[in-house]
């Protein structure tokens, strides 16, 4: 047994939403599951675009993105989003994860976390977890 | 740095000696000052001058210096031992301050001192302090000092000081040391430890409860290292630990921490045994975090198995090449199965290597890794094995000098390819389509040549007629009255089977088509015969026998036979430039099973997360085991589309949706897409009829059209890197057909080049073969279809393939 009960279902008292935008349903799906199954409120995505057009854009409290997907990059969205003066944290995944350029842009553009697929559950969690602590300097 | 605390002092041999200093300083003083007194007195006086005698050898030579100053610090007297540790003699500080051979930042503390003691007569104090000799350099002292009244009441300050700059210089360097070794542990990961198993204590170093994550202020126990401890390595590490304690040995082992916030780390400890006076038995060693080190060998082991595979797969082999040494700094695996050898752990010289190669090819090959150094520039050259097995292959290679910081050239590093396949395929093909060339030639010839003939059989099956043609030239055999079919032909041992269904038909008295078998022509030579024939019946139905006609189908036969070669050789040429791209889609390879893989690891978490919730939440961890079945499918699916490729299959003509295949194929090349920065645009149309045709070398040919696309704008820096994939339907009723168009936005083709880039062996590019597009278009044609390419109005290419929907009558 990995995971021990206790840090797996940590119930965070603020509304907070996790994103999480990647082209791959079966990886958005499971993700989703994931974090649900965890107690954390999950928001999904298929596109860059559909995350920007949505409500969540504004309130999210971390933006879990895969790194290629077709017309808007994840590392693309983190550089837009921070020139909308947006400062919700990232969390990238990737299955390329030897593309060591693609890797330092995402770190240089602020990402939290940069976890190859297939990634494991702990350091999800833990990059997540960062993440949310880091979140209330993150939003003033 | 302050001086040590101040402190009273005990009876030591200062004391002593600082008691009998002030007697003698009172002494000494009072001589000269008192009258003589009587004979007794003088006798006293006389004992009293030896005693004073001594004393005074004591003072100026004991290896103590003593110092006595007054209220304002001046030296009113010092021993000769005291004056010559400073550098000076006793002349020289006599009448000056004190504070002279003091520090400037130590003079307050210095003047406290002395007005401590002055407050309380009598009473000794004791304190450790650093003074600068005369040549500047640093002594540490402890210092005994003691107030007291002299002679006419004024008070004076008595100061016995033992030098302990060794001890302080040793104590300096300890604390350094385990500062240096402090910041070597945090450096290197690496704690320390003292372990009693007998008592449960442990001792750690600071970087230990950094490791283990534990707040220094808490006693470690071994309670709370179970605790730490992955549950999955305890029961190993207990064992370990149980082991070293029994038999009082060394231990060494691996193991994981579990970390409060679900992270492993992994940790390589050491340890000694130290057995103490009382039996008991102390370990005592060091703890290395190396979970970085495992995680980058857990990659290495993964980026290498794929690098070694994709080799495998590609037939290529990688090196290193000591320039000085004349050695190999680096080899592949795959060069030693190249070169016929074993890539077992046995070192094995280059000078074995170089052993099998051609000699005029060595001689060739050293010539050009001469002048590549020289000119510091990479090269090409192609050689030939000999293995010891008698094989030949032969190898196109590659290297590139590596220079270094003095411009010399230290290390060339390069490829083999083993193109021997290659190679034989392109022969075979070349001597396919000559054999096809004269075929079609000899076909021609006999076609204006030959003709029919008719015969005619017994009851019996022996011929009893053959009506030669007019026109009949060399084919008719002749001198065959009186034979039956199969006495004639020479194949009636290589195909019996053939002859006992003939046989069995014509007893039957039922009527043949089309039988072909081997025969001669009247000069002798082997020809292939097709002939029919149907029974004679008499008016009353008796059976009389058989009437048919022959010819002469040699021709056709053998086309058809050279036709055969030139499909089996384009197959096999397909099939290794097929291995040669897979060899280059490893990334994208592993893209595709990534994605499932990560959908399974989440899938399988959230579950046991579902079922460990109070209650259990049974529908999600079904639905979740439900995804991880399908996710489990998809990466099987990969691997089995993967493994399709790099099949060596027969052609499989089956119904395909043509879309299906784009999307496939899409899959494949979705690294190089990325890398290159390559946009994929794709205008699918639904409902489209399936197409007969076989995976495999339709996305074969898509391959190679996509990455030439991405190839061809790989220059475009104001041009988006566009590559748009369109699927649609053509074409009048009875000449429907399917289109398919790749179009890049690249450089584009000049119009010399549109000519011939179909032809085989032509290329415009640097490396490969150049067969690419021939046999793409070799492809497409098996397939009743055709492969063309236009230059865009704009910039760029266009690829198109038409492929005919299949008859519906067809079947």
């Amino acid at each position: 047994m990995i995971g021990s009960p206790r840090s797996g279902a940590i119930i965070l008292s603020a509304p907070s939403v996790i994103s999480v935008i990647d082209d791959d349903p079966s990886v958005r799906l499971a993700t989703n599951n994931l974090l649900t199954s965890r107690g954390y409120a999950v928001s999904i995505f298929g596109s860059a675009r559909e995350f920007l057009q949505s409500a969540e854009l504004k309130t999210t409290s971390c933006v879990i993105a895969d790194v290629q997907m077709s017309a808007m990059s994840g590392v693309d969205l983190l550089v837009h989003i921070r020139g909308l003066g947006h400062h919700t944290p990232f969390i990238f995944v990737t299955a390329f994860p030897d593309d060591a350029a693609v890797r330092e842009r995402a770190l240089k553009a602020g990402a939290i976390c940069f976890l190859a697929k297939p990634f494991s559950t702990p350091a999800l969690i833990h990059c997540l977890e960062t993440a949310l602590s880091g979140s209330g300097v993150a939003t003033k | 740095m302050m001086p040590g605390q101040i402190a009273k002092f005990g009876n030591s041999a200062a004391q002593l000696l600082l008691g009998g200093l002030a007697a003698l300083r009172s002494f000494g003083n009072g001589e000269k000052d008192r009258p003589a007194v009587g004979d007794d007195s003088r006798q006293d006086i006389l004992d009293l001058r030896d005693a004073v005698k001594q004393w005074r050898e004591v003072f100026e030579h004991n290896p103590v210096m003593y110092f006595m100053v007054d209220r304002a610090g001046t030296v009113l007297n010092v021993n000769t031992f005291g004056a010559a540790q400073l550098g000076y003699t006793a002349a020289e500080l006599i009448g000056q301050s004190v504070l002279n051979v003091f520090f400037e930042e130590d003079h307050d503390f210095v003047r406290r001192c002395v007005a401590l003691s002055l407050e309380t007569l009598h009473q000794s104090h004791t304190w450790e302090i650093r003074k600068f000799r005369k040549d500047g350099s640093v002594l540490w002292v402890r210092e005994n000092a003691k107030a007291m009244l002299r002679g006419d009441g004024t008070p004076i300050v008595l100061v016995a000081c033992e030098n302990i700059t060794q001890r302080k210089e040793a104590e300096d360097a300890l604390r350094q040391s385990e500062a240096y070794l402090a910041q070597a542990q945090e450096l290197s990961r690496t704690g320390s430890f003292g372990l009693n198993i007998a008592t449960g204590a442990i001792v750690w170093s600071r970087e230990t409860f950094r490791i283990f994550q534990c707040d220094l202020a808490v006693k470690p126990t071994l309670d709370f290292v179970v605790q730490r401890i992955h549950p999955e390595d305890r029961a190993a590490v207990s064992k370990t630990l149980d082991r070293a304690a029994r038999r009082a040995a060394d231990f060494d082992h691996e193991y994981r921490l579990l970390m409060p916030d679900g992270s492993v780390k992994y940790l390589h400890s050491v340890a000694r045994a130290v057995r103490h006076g009382s039996g008991l038995i102390e370990f005592v060693g060091a703890v290395t975090d190396v979970t970085v080190a495992k995680e980058a060998e857990q990659r290495l082991r993964r980026s290498e198995a794929y690098l070694a595979e994709a080799q495998r797969l590609s037939h290529t082999s990688s090196w290193a090449w000591d320039v000085r040494r004349q050695e190999f700094a680096y080899r592949s695996a795959e060069l030693y199965r190249l070169f016929g050898f074993d890539p077992g752990p046995i070192e094995v010289p280059a000078r074995a290597f170089q052993q099998r190669i051609l000699p005029e090819d060595f001689q060739r090959i050293v010539e050009v890794e001469r002048r590549a150094v020289r000119r510091k520039e990479p090269f090409e050259v192609d050689f030939c094995i000999a293995r010891p097995d008698g094989s030949i292959r032969r190898v196109h290679t590659e290297g590139h000098p590596i220079v270094n910081s003095d411009g010399e050239v230290m290390e060339i590093i390069g490829t083999h390819v083993d193109v021997t396949e290659q190679i034989a395929a392109k022969e075979a093909l070349q001597r396919a389509f000559d054999e096809l060339k004269t075929s079609e030639q000899r076909f021609r010839d006999y076609a204006e040549t030959a003709s029919d003939w008719f015969w005619e059989t017994g009851s019996d099956h022996r011929i009893t007629q053959i009506s030669e043609h007019a026109d009949t030239a060399s084919a008719t055999p002749t001198g065959l009255i009186g034979l039956s079919r199969w006495d004639i032909p020479p194949d009636v041992e290589l195909e019996p089977g053939k002859w006992e269904q003939h046989r069995a038909t014509l007893d039957a008295h039922l009527p043949f088509r089309d039988l072909v078998y081997r025969g001669r022509d009247r000069n002798g030579s082997p020809i292939y015969v097709r002939t029919s024939g149907k029974p004679l019946h008499d008016a009353d139905g008796h059976f009389l026998g058989y009437r048919g006609v022959s010819s002469d189908v040699t021709a056709a036969i053998r086309a058809e036979q050279a036709e055969e070669a030139l499909r089996k050789a384009q197959a096999e040429l397909a099939h290794v430039t097929r291995i040669t791209t897979l060899g280059e889609l490893t990334a994208s390879i592993a893209h595709e099973i990534n994605q499932p893989l990560a959908a399974v690891i989440s899938n399988a978490d959230a579950c046991i997360s579902w079922l460990g919730r109070d209650p259990a939440n049974l529908d999600a961890a079904r639905r979740s085991v439900e995804w991880i079945v399908e996710d489990a499918n998809r990466a099987s699916e990969v691997i089995r589309r993967i493994r399709a490729l790099a099949k060596k299959t027969e052609i499989e003509m089956v119904a395909l949706d043509i879309n299906q295949v784009v999307r496939e194929v899409i899959a494949f090349v979705r690294r190089e897409l990325a890398t290159n920065a390559v946009s994929v645009r794709m205008e699918l149309s639904s409902g489209l009829p399936k197409i007969c045709g076989d995976r495999i070398q339709l996305q074969q040919v898509l391959i190679n059209l996509v990455v030439n696309g991405i190839e061809a704008m790989q220059a475009n820096v104001d041009r988006p890197r566009e590559l748009a994939i369109r699927s649609s339907q053509a074409g009048e009723d009875g000449d429907r057909h399917l289109l398919l168009t790749v179009r890049d936005r690249g450089v584009g083709l000049g119009c010399d080049v549109t000519d011939h880039i179909f032809t085989p062996f032509f290329t415009t590019k640097s490396s490969g073969l150049g067969m690419g597009l021939s046999i793409c278009r070799s492809i497409i044609e098996a397939h009743a279809g055709r492969l063309s390419a236009l230059p865009n109005e704009g910039s760029g290419a266009t690829f198109q393939i038409a492929l005919p929907f299949p008859h519906k009558d067809t079947s």
